[in-house]
């Protein structure tokens, strides 16, 4: 059965929008995380509570989980506008191999 | 487990360029799952039971009444546990702690302090820069001096003038 370009087209299409929305969110979560942080790092120097800054550093810790998501998403951005170009130039035998492949190493 | 948008688009397509392979890839995450989940359930069921076999060898208890007496015990001894950890790092630790905070607390603050603070006579910057300890009836009088003048200004030269007085 020949593949429907226009039909993958779409699908990765739709895909990197979801991942758009996706990096939107996690980069507004972190800026918050971000500016919260700042914000208890200031209101500790002006309090000289050398507790609170040390909490707020903890805190800005938190930011390792939306810098690891933020990069995962880009890292599937390129994958996904690779794609195309990849389905139309390979035989399916190759196109399903290289696939199976990608599944694998996103899964890992 | 939900999938990331490109696991779709990959295992769609997939799906149509070779159905046979796509399927085993699907059986094989599905496996790779149940593994993972396997071996938690596993853990957990093991550690339960030896240790109802142990509370129910040494206490002669019955298996259910033993499952509930062990998570309390077991709850018990892990709060207690904890306050003991506690207190010891603390005895411990106590000390070296309190001093990572005063060498935080003078590193971010002191520096800040005289980054902020700007001294109005030489002899208020070599205070500062020294970090001298000011005697209690000194600060008491110079309070008072403050209240009575009200005025900053008034209360740097004087406070410069005391400290001459004091021998500083």
């Amino acid at each position: 059965m020949p593949l429907n370009i226009t039909l993958i087209n779409e699908r990765v299409d739709r895909a990197l929008s979801d991942n758009r929305r996706a990096e939107y969110i996690v980069i507004i979560m972190s800026v918050c995380i971000f500016g919260l942080g700042v914000f208890a790092l200031l209101f500790s120097y002006r309090l000289k509570n050398p507790y609170i800054a040390g909490g707020s550093t903890v805190f800005q810790g938190l930011l390792y989980w939306p810098i690891r998501e933020v990069l995962k998403l880009r890292r599937d951005n390129v994958l996904l506008q690779a794609f195309p170009a990849l389905v139309s130039s390979l035989p399916a035998a190759a196109l399903a191999n290289e696939i199976r492949k990608m599944l694998e190493y996103l899964r890992r | 487990m939900a999938r990331r948008p490109i696991e779709l688009v990959l295992e769609s397509t997939l799906r149509e360029v070779d159905p046979r392979q796509a399927f085993m890839t699907e059986l094989a995450q599905r496996s790779l799952q149940l593994q993972r989940y396997n071996w938690r359930d596993e853990l957990k069921s093991q550690s339960l039971r030896l240790a109802t076999d142990a509370v129910t060898s040494v206490y002669g208890l019955s298996p259910d009444k033993g499952v509930t007496f062990f998570f309390r015990w077991f709850v018990s001894l892990a709060a207690s546990g904890f306050v003991g950890v506690v207190s010891v790092a603390e005895a411990l630790l106590g000390n070296l702690v309190q001093r990572v905070i005063t060498l935080w607390n003078n590193f971010l603050f002191g520096l800040g302090y005289e980054w902020r603070y700007k001294p109005s006579s030489d002899i208020e910057a070599q205070l500062i820069r020294k970090r001298v300890t000011f005697p209690s009836a000194l600060i008491t009088e110079l309070e008072m001096e403050e209240r009575s003048m009200n005025s900053g200004q008034g209360f740097r030269v004087r406070h410069a003038s005391a400290l001459m007085r004091e021998g500083i």
